[in-house]
């Protein structure tokens, strides 16, 4: 009796098996897996900025890349590449000469995004750069971008400078409270109501720097990196406050103390760089 | 004997459960009716090979007028070469740029098929947060996409919605006189733009032959938008609201118009009547400048009364626009011609109350210096008539020629239509004064706003 039930579930197991056979097999992905058509302006970034940093540098349209709510658009085709090269020379080659090759593969955005016209809320004010958590940093006004024009590139060049350091900030705090005693009043939410000359005089070297510690930090590193030093100097020796003069110098001390220890760059350094950069692109 | 028999029911049963198991195993219906006999991602492809297919398949491009918002904003045409896979022509009438451009684009999926016009061209002037017709709509543009989802043919033409706000687009297949005639469409918008010979009387005006309704047209340029008004019998105020965008021969306008069971859209330009003109059955609708307003109201009546009794206009308290382009030129033309005397026109005023003999008097201010001229005043028809008489004072006698246009002006033949804007209020200046405007019937290019 016993071997015939063995028998008859054996029976029946090799039944349900074969039942569940079928006569597919696996084909080909439907997916279009086709390598997509790279223009001479795709090659150039993907040889500049993906291969050897790991950074996608976006300038074609991808909604899911802006917020629904903002009337913006990519950029003209041709004012890409000379965007991107003015970052390249004056941030990232910078960096990578004075923090060592590999600084940037390692703290760096992931994404740079170009957009084409200038980014006017409807408050009026303009917007000149985002960073997303770090992630993605995206450039406005990239179809007015004349790299011959000095002020326009360095207010252009400003907005990675003003970024980065967030980055830099988000992977090695800094210290905040000690830096905010060095002008504990004078931050405002309504920094835009605001003027540069009128903020150097309370200490702070721009208006923006106003709006929060973290900002003034990186406005700090933004003017630096965008002057040479004898400018920057001139700056700072054109304020009259002698109080306001002396907390700029405190402020820039401390930060230039937070590269020194926490990445090993010479801020000075990497100051004379960038400014050397920042001629090469003016003048080639 | 009991305990076998149940034994061998449990068997039984036992045995069709796994039967049933078996059976069910081999049934390949998973469950979903299949809707479709080929694949989500198969179908996608599809749809995307048919869409690039069709976007290069028309050789001279694709012509589409495109209303970003019909409830505030007019529309622009804008015509589409799809080179390749990659590479898109464009063209449009927006502005006076009709160079036409190569960008790149691709058709990809989002909501469903999408076409993305993915670098800058012509299609993204729409889009630009730094470019809006005025400071209401700052930071929004023109309120325009460049993203269009695909919803198939509608015979020969292609249906999109747009990605923000899913607004219709159509695409018609382009002919090649068709890239040329932008530059036309962007004139045509011209004739719906005043200057200093239009009637400042612009109007829609919609009539069966028996019956006519006339609205004051309200035509923002900027925007390209009418918010067309009348007042109807019972006094009510009715108001329309539609975009225009111009094509070759006339305008369109979206949403249709649609008053007494007739529709409006596609308007032809009359050059002789100046004015566009559509019918739809025994019905006419025709925009344009016409010589006499939509209504005439009764404000006249208030002329000479203790509110009304001095009506002046001085170039310093600054501009209104409601003192036409025409009258501009016309104190232009007298400045011109009171040079030689070594003045300058400073403004004016038309004292309403009658005299002793019964005239009234228009003054005119140069330097500092009135010259003084007087008329005989009447209302009739809802109008102003003034006669002119004569020089009033010596200023007025050694200067009557020069300032001849400002006392025709005042002494149009048809008579003045006289209406009350509220307080005055110009560029620089506001005051709690009664405001109001003078036209001249005769001459409708000519409307001065002043105060009392």
């Amino acid at each position: 009796m016993k071997k015939i039930q063995l028998g008859f579930f054996f029976l029946i197991g090799l039944l349900l098996f074969s039942s569940c056979q079928r006569e597919e097999s696996v084909e080909n992905s439907e997916i279009n897996t086709e390598t997509p058509q790279l223009t001479s302006l795709d090659k150039w970034i993907r040889e500049n900025y993906t291969k050897p940093y790991n950074i996608e540098a976006i300038y074609k349209w991808n909604e899911n890349s802006s917020a629904a709510n903002r009337y913006l658009h990519p950029p003209i085709v041709d004012s890409v590449l000379p965007a991107l090269k003015a970052v390249k020379k004056i941030w990232l080659d910078s960096y990578s000469e004075v923090g060592g090759a590999d600084f940037i593969k390692k703290i760096a955005p992931r994404e740079l995004q170009l957009i084409g016209g200038i980014n006017l809320n409807p408050s009026g004010t303009i917007t000149l750069g985002l960073a997303e958590g770090g992630k993605r940093i995206t450039f406005f006004n990239t179809d007015f971008l004349n790299v011959k024009n000095k002020s326009n590139l360095i207010r252009f060049v400003s907005t990675i400078q003003h970024e980065y350091c967030h980055i830099l900030n988000q992977t090695v705090p800094f210290d905040e409270a000690a830096y905010q005693l060095i002008t504990p009043v004078g931050y405002t939410a309504q920094w835009f109501n605001e003027d540069v000359s009128s903020s150097r005089e309370l200490g702070f070297i721009t208006d923006y720097s106003r709006a929060s510690v973290t900002e003034d930090f990186a406005e700090m590193v933004n003017i630096m990196l965008s002057n040479n030093n004898e400018d920057y100097n001139a700056i700072i020796d054109a304020i009259s406050s002698e109080e306001a003069r002396a907390s700029i110098r405190k402020k820039e001390a401390l930060i230039a103390e937070y590269y020194k220890s926490n990445f090993n760059i010479d801020l000075y350094e990497l100051q004379a760089v960038a400014a050397r950069n920042t001629l090469e692109v003016l003048n080639n | 004997m009991k305990n076998i028999k149940y034994i061998i029911n449990y068997k039984i049963a036992g045995l069709l459960l796994i039967l049933m198991a078996i059976f069910y195993s081999c049934d390949t219906n998973e469950g979903a009716e299949e809707l479709f006999d080929d694949s989500v991602t198969t179908r996608y492809n599809d749809q995307e090979a048919e869409l690039r297919d069709l976007l290069k398949s028309s050789p001279e491009g694709w012509r589409t007028t495109y209303f970003t918002d019909n409830t505030q904003l007019g529309g622009y045409t804008f015509i589409f070469k799809f080179e390749d896979d990659k590479n898109v022509k464009m063209s449009s009438d927006f502005d006076g740029n009709f160079d036409v451009k190569t960008s790149e684009y691709d058709v990809i999926i989002g909501s469903t098929t999408k076409l993305s016009f993915v670098t800058k061209n012509e299609i993204h002037k729409l889009s630009d947060s730094n470019n809006s017709p005025d400071a209401t709509l700052r930071g929004k543009g023109y309120k325009g996409d460049f993203e269009f989802l695909y919803y198939g043919k509608d015979g020969d033409d292609l249906i999109f919605r747009t990605n923000r706000d899913f607004i219709e687009l159509r695409f018609t297949k382009a002919v090649k006189e068709d890239w040329g005639k932008l530059e036309d469409s962007k004139e045509m918008r011209n004739n719906l733009v005043s200057n200093a010979t239009t009637s400042v009387f612009k109007l829609l005006v919609v009539s069966d032959g028996t019956k006519e309704t006339r609205y004051n047209f309200n035509y923002n340029e900027a925007r390209l938008y009418a918010n067309p008004s009348y007042i109807d019998a019972l006094g009510n105020e009715n108001e329309l609201g539609f975009g225009i965008a111009a094509t070759p021969t006339g305008l369109l306008v979206d949403p249709a118009i649609e008053i007494d069971g007739a529709t409006f859209v596609e308007f032809t330009y009359d050059e002789t009547k100046k004015q566009f003109i559509s019918n739809s059955g025994s019905q006419t609708a025709a925009i344009g400048f016409f010589d006499e307003p939509a209504f005439i109201t009764s404000d006249v009546q208030n002329i000479g009364t203790p509110k009304s009794e001095n009506f002046r206009y001085f170039l310093s308290w600054g501009v209104n626009s409601l003192t036409s382009s025409g009258f501009n030129s016309l104190i232009e033309d007298i400045n011109t011609a009171v040079a030689l005397y070594g003045f300058e026109f400073r403004g004016l005023q038309f004292s309403s109350v009658p005299r002793t003999d019964g005239t009234v008097r228009v003054w005119v201010n140069l330097s500092g210096n009135w010259l003084s001229y007087s008329y005989t005043s009447e209302i009739k028809e809802g109008k102003l008539f003034l006669t002119y008489v004569e020089p009033a004072n010596g200023n007025g006698v050694t200067l009557e020629d020069a300032v001849r246009p400002l006392l025709n002006f005042f002494g149009s033949t048809k008579g003045l239509y006289y209406t009350e804007e509220g307080s005055f209020k110009t560029n620089t200046n506001r005051y709690s004064n009664l405001s109001g405007t003078l036209t001249s019937a005769e001459s409708p290019n000519l409307r001065v706003y002043g105060l009392w």
